[in-house]
């Protein structure tokens, strides 16, 4: 079995270079164009017995845009790591109201303070979504989500720490990860 | 600046099963024609500055079949992780010689048992190469090695634990990694 997982275009977000979490943010132009082309350059020509999407806007259009006419399940398990009431705003709004102590969640990636999640919950929800694949059965499948998430997933498969790890994620990079002999592991990072 | 590792073709040792360790076996029919393509799929069109390669037989010959007249400097730090008295022995003789914690240590990289080398030895070896890349003031460098040695950069880099479990490294797997804003990333694996 094989699972691909998919970052999101360019978002609005992105582009603006502010917290996203769950915020719902679309795709800008030029984000749909990267989707477009992933589409063409990773998807085309392989068969996919099941495709998942994070129910948020972002993910949705990618996977619209990479697979035109695509059917596929909605799941939240799939989502960014929600950074609760830092949603939609900047690093320097988000200090000014929050001080130093912001800096270093942020450096840990625990948004509990703000009514976000933390690496544990994003890690859970990517154990989760694995258990689900494997239950659900089929040979390839793939899942449209978020930068979080595939961190959180290259967390459980090889043991690479949520906080550190130095692993860089554009805009519609992908991760296939194999599950043989009972255990699953990384075969490409960004192909 | 970018670095690419690159493992070897498969080896006589790799297609009978035995462990290789510093032993100089050479490529097979197959990993001949291994070097070659990721020579031609992946790494003929880029520039690189320089190009190193570990001393065993293996890594060097895929080197010269992957980019043939290129040139290259050969460095034991790029060796693969010596595996003591395990090396030239199947699985079975190992079992049957060191009993069932074998597969533990094989799994973990902990030759110490065999007198070979252990993770930490491995991952103060390849950061001692890693930092000798990053000192060089080069732009783009290639080094042809072992499967040892791309998943002690990972390791190094990221900051997963060293092990087989969690990882792919297939004969002619390249692991891409960049250095930027005083650190090391990982852009690629097995593209």
């Amino acid at each position: 079995m094989e699972l691909y997982l998919i970052r999101h275009g360019e978002s609005e977000i992105n582009a603006k270079g502010i917290h996203g979490g769950w915020f719902q943010a679309s795709l800008t132009q030029k984000g749909i164009h990267e989707a477009e082309e992933a589409g063409k350059r990773l998807l085309h020509g392989q068969e996919f017995d099941r495709v998942y999407s994070s129910d948020l806007i972002r993910a949705r259009q990618t996977a619209e845009a990479a697979l035109p006419g695509v059917t596929y399940e909605v799941t939240p398990l799939l989502r960014e790591i929600s950074v609760g009431a830092l949603e939609n705003r900047s690093a320097d709004e988000c200090f000014a109201e929050y001080g130093k102590p912001y800096f270093a969640h942020k450096a840990l990636h625990n948004y509990r303070p703000y009514g976000g999640e933390d690496a544990g919950d994003v890690c859970t929800r990517a154990a989760e979504f694995l258990r689900l694949t494997e239950s659900a059965g089929g040979e390839r499948i793939l899942a449209f989500t978020h930068e979080g998430f595939m961190r959180a997933m290259m967390n459980v498969i090889c043991g690479t720490p949520y906080v550190r790890g130095l692993v860089t994620t554009p805009n519609c990079a992908a991760a296939v990860f194999v599950f043989r002999d009972g255990a699953w592991s990384l075969l490409r990072w960004n192909p | 600046m970018e670095l690419y590792l690159i493992r070897h073709g498969e080896s006589e040792t790799n297609a009978a099963g035995i462990h290789s360790s510093w032993q100089q076996v050479s490529l097979t029919e197959k990993g001949v024609e291994e070097a070659r393509r990721v020579g031609e799929r992946l790494l003929r069109e880029i520039p690189f500055d320089k190009i190193y390669a570990s001393d065993l037989r293996r890594a060097m010959q895929t080197a010269e079949t992957a980019l043939p007249g290129a040139g290259y400097e050969t460095t034991p730090l790029l060796r693969e992780i010596n595996s003591g008295a395990i090396s030239g022995k199947t699985a079975e003789q190992c079992e049957a010689e060191f009993g069932p914690q074998y597969y533990v240590n094989k799994t973990v990289h902990n030759y110490t048992p065999y007198g070979g080398e252990n993770a930490p030895e491995v991952l103060a070896r390849v950061t001692q190469f890693l930092n000798l890349v990053r000192d060089s003031g080069l732009e783009r460098v290639a080094a042809f090695t072992h499967a040892g040695i791309l998943r002690a950069a990972l390791s190094v880099v990221t900051g997963m634990p060293l092990s087989r479990l969690g990882v792919c490294c297939p004969n002619c797997a390249v692991a891409v990694f960049t250095y930027g804003e005083d650190c090391w990333r990982l852009r690629q694996w097995n593209p």
